[in-house]
Formats: C-alpha cells, sequence, structure tokens
C-alpha cells in the first residue's frame, strides 16, 4: 500500500470481510496505544487501519456458565474498576490497577495487550493463572484456544491475518493475586510480573497451584518446577526457599535496560513470596 | 478523509490523513495548541484532552476513530473571561511555573472531579500518575486540585 487508509468496521461481519479481502494489508486498531506509537516511529508500514472500537458486542464483562466472559475490547478501566473482578479474580484486578495510568487504561484493551504480545504484557501472567481461553473468529468460523498456546513468542500471537479475538473467558479465582516491579509505581514498563492462583484444603495444604512470571522469558511464562514446589504443602519460609531456587529452571530472564539477569532472578523469587502469601491468605 | 467533532461544544469539520493523531489534528488541523507534544508516545500526558467523558493522551489516540466524538480542550474551560475554578486553583497555588504541562494536568483533574467531585488525595495522586511536571513539583498541583475539589466551584466544566 502507498499510504494509510482507514474503515471504521460497523459489524463483525463487516470486518471480516475487510481483513478477507484485504489479506495482510489490515491493522487491526483497537484501542490504539501500541498502534499508534508504532506508525509515528515508523515500525507500522503504511496499511488499512481497521477500527473494531465501535463493535459494542465485543464488550463487557459477566458471569457465564461459573466463569467469567471478558469482552475483547473491555478496557483495562474497565477491569481496574470491576467489583465482580476484585471479588473473584483479584490477580487480574491488581494487574489492571498497576497498569500504566488511568489515562491509558481508559483507551488500552484487553484483546490488544495480549494480541501485541509483549513479553511484559501485564494481562498475560493473571489471565495465565487464571486459565484464559481465547475465543478468535475468521472466516472458517469460531476456535478458541490457551492463552499458553496464543503466545508464541515475543511479539507473536496464533491468530492468523483475516481472524479477530472476541472474547476470553476466565476460571475466577479468589486465592489469586499479582505483583509487578517496575521502575516507579505508575507508567512503568514491567522489569518483572507474577501471578499466583491456588486451590487449599481446610488443613490448609496447597491442593492446585498456578504461577507464571512476566518480562522474564520471551512470552509470559507458566513455571511448573515452583508450582510444583507447593503443592500438597502448607507454606513456609524454607518452602518459598524452595521455590525461589526451583525458578531458575522455569524462566530465562535477560540483562536488560531496566535490569540485570541476577537482579530479576532474585526478585522473581521475592515476588513469588508475596504474590503467594497475598493469594494464600486472602478471605474467600 | 473527513473528521467531524464537536470541539468545546462546536461542531468543527476537518480533513485528516487516516494515520493522524488527535494531537495532530487539534494542533495543525485546528490550530488548537492548548495540548502540547512533549513525548509523543504517551508517557507525558502534555497532550491529555477531554474525549467524550475520559481524559485521554491525544498522541495515542487515533483520530479517525473520534468520528462525532465530543473532544475538550484547555481553550475550552474559561467561559468568557471567567477561568475556570481549576485554572484559578492552579494560580492561587503557584502549580505553575513553564506551563508546559500544565493544560495536561487541568483537563486530567476537571475529568477526575466530574467522575468524582470529592477524591481523596491519594485518588487525586493516582488520577494524575500519567502527568509528568518536570518544574513546579506535584504538591502544589495536588493542592490546587484538592482545594477545587474542597471549594464550592467543582470541575464541572460546561
Ligand atoms: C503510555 C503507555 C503505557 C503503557 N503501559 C503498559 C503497561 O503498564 N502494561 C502493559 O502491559 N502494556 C502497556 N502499554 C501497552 C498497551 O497500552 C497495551 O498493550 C494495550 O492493552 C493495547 O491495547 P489497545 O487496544 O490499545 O491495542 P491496539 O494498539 O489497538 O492493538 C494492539 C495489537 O492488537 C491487535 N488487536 C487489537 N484488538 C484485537 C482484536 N480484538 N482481535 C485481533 N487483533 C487485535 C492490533 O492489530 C495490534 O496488533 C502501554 C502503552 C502506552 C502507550
Ligand atoms: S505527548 Fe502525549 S503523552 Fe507525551
Ligand atoms: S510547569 Fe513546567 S513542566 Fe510543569
Amino acid at each position: 500500500m502507498s499510504g494509510f487508509a482507514f474503515q471504521s468496521a460497523g459489524s463483525l461481519e463487516e470486518a471480516l470481510a475487510v481483513l478477507a479481502r484485504t489479506e495482510g494489508e489490515t491493522r487491526i486498531v483497537a484501542g490504539g496505544t501500541n498502534v499508534v506509537p508504532a506508525i509515528r516511529d515508523g515500525r507500522q508500514p503504511p496499511a488499512l487501519l481497521l477500527d473494531i472500537s465501535r463493535l459494542d458486542g465485543l464488550r463487557g464483562l459477566r458471569e457465564e456458565k461459573g466463569k467469567l466472559w471478558i469482552g475483547a475490547l473491555t478496557t483495562l478501566a474497565e477491569l481496574a474498576a470491576s467489583p465482580l473482578l476484585a471479588e473473584r479474580a483479584p490477580a487480574l484486578y491488581q494487574a489492571a490497577n498497576s497498569f500504566a495510568d488511568p489515562n491509558t487504561r481508559g483507551r488500552a484493551t484487553v484483546a490488544g495487550n495480549i494480541t501485541n504480545a509483549s513479553p511484559g504484557a501485564d494481562m498475560a501472567p493473571p489471565l495465565l493463572v487464571l486459565e484464559a481461553e481465547v475465543f478468535l473468529t475468521g472466516p472458517a468460523g469460531h476456535r478458541s484456544l490457551p492463552l499458553r498456546e496464543y503466545l508464541t513468542g515475543p511479539f507473536r500471537a496464533a491468530l492468523t491475518r483475516d481472524e479477530i479475538v472476541t472474547h476470553l473467558t476466565i476460571s475466577p479465582q479468589v486465592h489469586s493475586a499479582f505483583i509487578k516491579i517496575g521502575l516507579r509505581r505508575a507508567m512503568a514498563i514491567s522489569v518483572a510480573t507474577v501471578a499466583v492462583a491456588l486451590e487449599k484444603a481446610t488443613d490448609g495444604a496447597v491442593t492446585a497451584c498456578r504461577i507464571a512470571f512476566g518480562a522474564l522469558g520471551p512470552t509470559a511464562l507458566r513455571a511448573p518446577q515452583a508450582e510444583s514446589v507447593f503443592l500438597g504443602r502448607q507454606p513456609d519460609s524454607a518452602l518459598f526457599a524452595a521455590a525461589a531456587a526451583a525458578i531458575a529452571g522455569d524462566i530465562q530472564p535477560r540483562d536488560g535496560l531496566r535490569g540485570t539477569r541476577e537482579y530479576r532472578l532474585s526478585a522473581a523469587g521475592a515476588i513469588l513470596e508475596r504474590a503467594f502469601s497475598l493469594a494464600y491468605y486472602k478471605e474467600a | 478523509m473527513i473528521l467531524r467533532l464537536l470541539l468545546n461544544g462546536k461542531p468543527v469539520t476537518t480533513t485528516i490523513r487516516p494515520e493522524q493523531t488527535l494531537l495532530s489534528v487539534l494542533r495543525e488541523n485546528l490550530g488548537y495548541t492548548g495540548a502540547k507534544e512533549g513525548c509523543g508516545v504517551g508517557e507525558c500526558g502534555a497532550c491529555t484532552v477531554i474525549l467524550g467523558q475520559r481524559a485521554v493522551k491525544s498522541c495515542t489516540v487515533l483520530a479517525a476513530q473520534c468520528e462525532g466524538a465530543s473532544v475538550r480542550t484547555v481553550e475550552g474551560l474559561a467561559q468568557d473571561d471567567r477561568l475556570h475554578p481549576l485554572q484559578q486553583a492552579f494560580i492561587d497555588h503557584n502549580a505553575v511555573q513553564c506551563g508546559f504541562c500544565t493544560g495536561g494536568f487541568l483537563l486530567t483533574a476537571v475529568a477526575l472531579l466530574e467522575r468524582d467531585p470529592h477524591p481523596s488525595r491519594r485518588e487525586i495522586q493516582e488520577a494524575i500518575s500519567g502527568n509528568l511536571c518536570r518544574c513546579t513539583g506535584y504538591v502544589q498541583i495536588i493542592d490546587a486540585i484538592a482545594a477545587c475539589a474542597a471549594g464550592e466551584g467543582s470541575g464541572e466544566g460546561q
């Protein structure tokens, strides 16, 4: 394409038809907080900018058959203000509240965050531990896949050029929490993040445990070795030390502008202990 | 392409390029230079305007997506020669030095007080966390917003 073009989709069908017709020449725009800076920096070559922000059917947050349904266009501000999320899925609620600043949250969407697929995308760790399923619609119809299969690499997501994310579902978990380390409290790209979701028996033993880290590998990552440390046990300082040691097998932190590999590894152990404790002691 | 906005309550029409930001349309097409370009990538808040009911960083908003929307800029705050109560509070509390950031802070604060007329100091801090000031410092700015919220003149806008 020689220059940019713009079209605002009035319906999902129209958006899908545009994608099918224009193949690789289209860039979907939701909140635009990733796409617009990319245009400015020349990282987004000329394309048809397909505005999907008017597709109100892709908005909202509600309980459905024991899961939470989250529309693709639901903004971070909506997540950050949701009493339902605060009560049923604290990890996602806390992540939304530590994202950028309130004005950016008003534009940024949840599907945009995971589709942009930054290694430090703040929605990814909480969505991974809440077993998020990503629902896509394309010319071949509907399909869904777990978020861990959707995030295929740095800035790579498993959607084809003619597909649109319509919504996500998550399994709510009261015993869940999220912690982010940035260089300052607001407006900070993550140095390291962790989300934890767990279940426990009446005697306090951990019966299920999911842990995911962000900004510590090519994508947000589940941490199976650290998870297995907690299973069947009650947390104490020895167990946290064992989990911190196990993390080295789960994540691949890199030296970078915002922290060295060593710093990130030890920070990951520290925030795991804090997030785990928050999730574990949360009143159900 | 054609873009229509309700700008500070008045309908305006302009011809834009599809990839233009709302900030660039306000400044370059419409001559509303109250919104400043500090960073151009969403980090500083100097470009903040109110889109619909919410404060946004206009440098990260695609103008074409705003078709038909209401936009308020700092130029629309004063009524005739009467300053908006928040503008007066910024002056009274010495919350302005070079002024480059001020328009952005004002619009973030106007949107905050419309949503929540009596925010706590903590809520004010949270609301302005995406607006940077390099010279005044934040204490006077927070004082100004808090004083405006405490006084009879809340940020009712227009
Ligand atoms: C100042 C600033 C601060 C930021 N802070 C943070 C932060 O703290 N944490 C963080 O994780 N991110 C942060 N970001 C990044 C960004 O805001 C988020 O990734 C945001 O969630 C993207 O959503 P969007 O709707 O704005 O995306 P857009 O820019 O509209 O789109 C992003 C990508 O997703 C695609 N896409 C969007 N919606 C769909 C859909 N429904 N179906 C298929 N494809 C789709 C687009 O084509 C594009 O490739 C920040 C960005 C800025 C500018
Ligand atoms: S110019 Fe828009 S946030 Fe800095
Ligand atoms: S008054 Fe100069 S940047 Fe705030």
